[in-house]
């Protein structure tokens, strides 16, 4: 058995802990990730309520704990600075993995910086989950109306909700097929004036207040009144954090709605940015058979 | 890090059980979110996907719960899932892993942070691109030996390949890490 050389081993154990994360980053997480199962598992605004209100009672003890992990890890980044000196410049400084996420990471990564603590947002959502769904359109826009708009424009500056920080998933030019049919501009309600207390709202909790609302329709066999509130969505959220189960609606919808072609662009697209999950496997396997439009 | 001895760390503890498909999947997420993460960190998901892939890897979990029929742990079904999510990350972004990162993402003179965490970034860079010179059959296994520190016994049954192989693999990624640090050194002496 090959064994690993001295400075291949001293390069691990010092530097392994970098990819580690502290109990605070996992906390601060747990909101979103509690949020994308409950929609994954059932979208039922039931269950999302249930794993937010799960969430808000354990993530304060998880974040509790971050901070001895800390002091142990600066212990041993210390102990491991002093025996440094085979493997090079780069790796002068151990990385400890609770000393990265409490002190480290969070300190230094701009998107993090101003976010509710874990247990406030899921304070937030389970509270949102009792509250009143975004107002459905005054006036229902046409299928390629949706087809066609492009998200960006739509956004209204004065009433923009606060984007959720983190701009890794970018739902703009997404949620929107690339069909071609007649833009067509429709007469679009101000979900600001409708709700702002909802709009006035950041995070997940409304996102998952419009999501509940889409999926609310797609159960009463109103598909285009889920593919307007879906609009909606990617126009206030272009980076929204829960854009898959956003554009997975949209597929649904848009099969719903008889839109077989813009529900495939959709699938695509999905693949495209999502490729291999079981999401995408179903989505491209194209609309079902059977649909419930009106 | 994990133990050796897999009844020895909490993340294993009543792990073998079916968890009831509605029951807390908090509860999983908290025994183990940390092992997902560093495990896709290692398995080349670059620093800034790390979230997005943490947050698929347990949604795909939780959409598969009624497939998990107890026979290996919670953890190595996770690990399972994790390891397709990482894949799919790495395969999106065009690259091997998130050692690329190190001079594009992190310019230093474009933004400047603490000393200290341009280094840890600068290490996390390093050891993902020494990784990075593995395939992903090697790397698994060098991962889950090497920086979680599991007995190879444990990860053959992890990833359901022979011992044999599971060994031959390590040795192979050993053989290739070690030229692979060894590079790095020659270089970082020449400057």
């Amino acid at each position: 058995m090959k064994d690993l050389s001295p400075q291949a081993r001293q390069l691990i154990e010092r530097s392994k802990a970098c990819f580690d994360c502290s109990d605070a980053d996992t906390a601060r997480l747990k909101t979103r990730v509690m949020a994308g199962v409950a929609l994954a598992v059932t979208g039922s605004a039931t269950s999302v309520a249930a794993a937010t209100t799960t969430l808000a009672g354990s993530s304060a003890a998880s974040v509790g704990a971050s901070g001895a992990a800390a002091a142990g890890a600066a212990t041993a980044a210390a102990s491991g600075a002093a025996a440094t000196g085979l493997v090079g410049k780069a790796l002068l400084v151990v990385c400890a993995a609770g000393a990265i996420g409490t002190g480290g990471y969070v300190a230094q990564s701009s998107w993090r910086k101003g976010e509710p603590t874990p247990r406030t947002e899921a304070a937030l959502i389970a509270e949102r989950s009792e509250t009143p769904e975004p107002a459905a359109p005054a006036v229902q826009p046409t299928i390629e109306a949706l087809d066609t708009e492009s998200v960006d424009e739509a956004i209204v500056p004065a009433t923009k909700p606060q984007q959720p920080s983190k701009p890794a998933r970018r739902l703009t030019e997404e949620i929107e097929p690339a069909t071609e049919p007649t833009p067509v501009a429709p007469a679009e309600p101000s979900a600001d004036e409708q709700a702002p207390e909802l709009l006035r709202d950041s995070g997940l909790t409304a996102e998952l207040a419009y999501l509940r609302t889409a999926r609310e329709h797609m159960a009463a066999g109103a598909a285009r009144d889920a593919i307007e509130t879906l609009r909606r969505y990617s126009r206030h959220y272009p980076g929204g954090q829960l854009a898959p189960e956003a554009q997975a609606l949209l597929f649904d919808a848009l099969c719903a709605a008889g839109s077989d072609e813009a529900a495939r662009i959709t699938a695509e697209r999905f693949a495209d940015r999502w490729p291999g999950t079981p999401l995408a496997s179903r989505l491209t396997a194209g609309c079902p058979a059977e649909k419930g439009s009106r | 890090m994990a133990a050796s001895d897999p009844d020895s760390t909490p993340e294993d503890q009543a792990d073998h059980a079916t968890p009831d498909p509605a029951g807390d999947f908090a509860a999983i997420y908290d025994q183990h979110a940390r092992f997902i993460w560093r495990s896709l960190r290692a398995l080349g998901v670059a620093e800034q996907d790390v979230e997005d892939a943490v947050q698929d890897t347990f949604a795909a979990a939780a959409r598969r719960l009624d497939e998990f029929e107890g026979r290996s742990s919670l953890r190595t079904w996770l690990f399972a899932i994790a390891r397709r999510t990482a894949l799919h990350y790495r395969r999106r972004h065009g690259r091997k892993g998130g050692g690329q990162a190190l001079d594009q993402d992190y310019p230093d003179r474009e933004q400047p942070s603490p000393r200290e965490e341009t280094e840890k970034r600068q290490a996390a860079a390093l050891l993902a691109q020494l990784l990075d010179t593995l395939d992903d059959d090697k790397r698994v296994v060098f991962v889950l030996v090497e920086l979680e520190g599991m007995a190879i016994p444990e990860v053959a049954s992890t990833l359901g390949i022979k011992l044999n192989t599971a060994y031959s693999r390590l040795h192979a990624a050993r053989k290739r890490f070690n030229r692979a640090v060894d590079r790095h050194l020659a270089r970082e002496n020449q400057r």
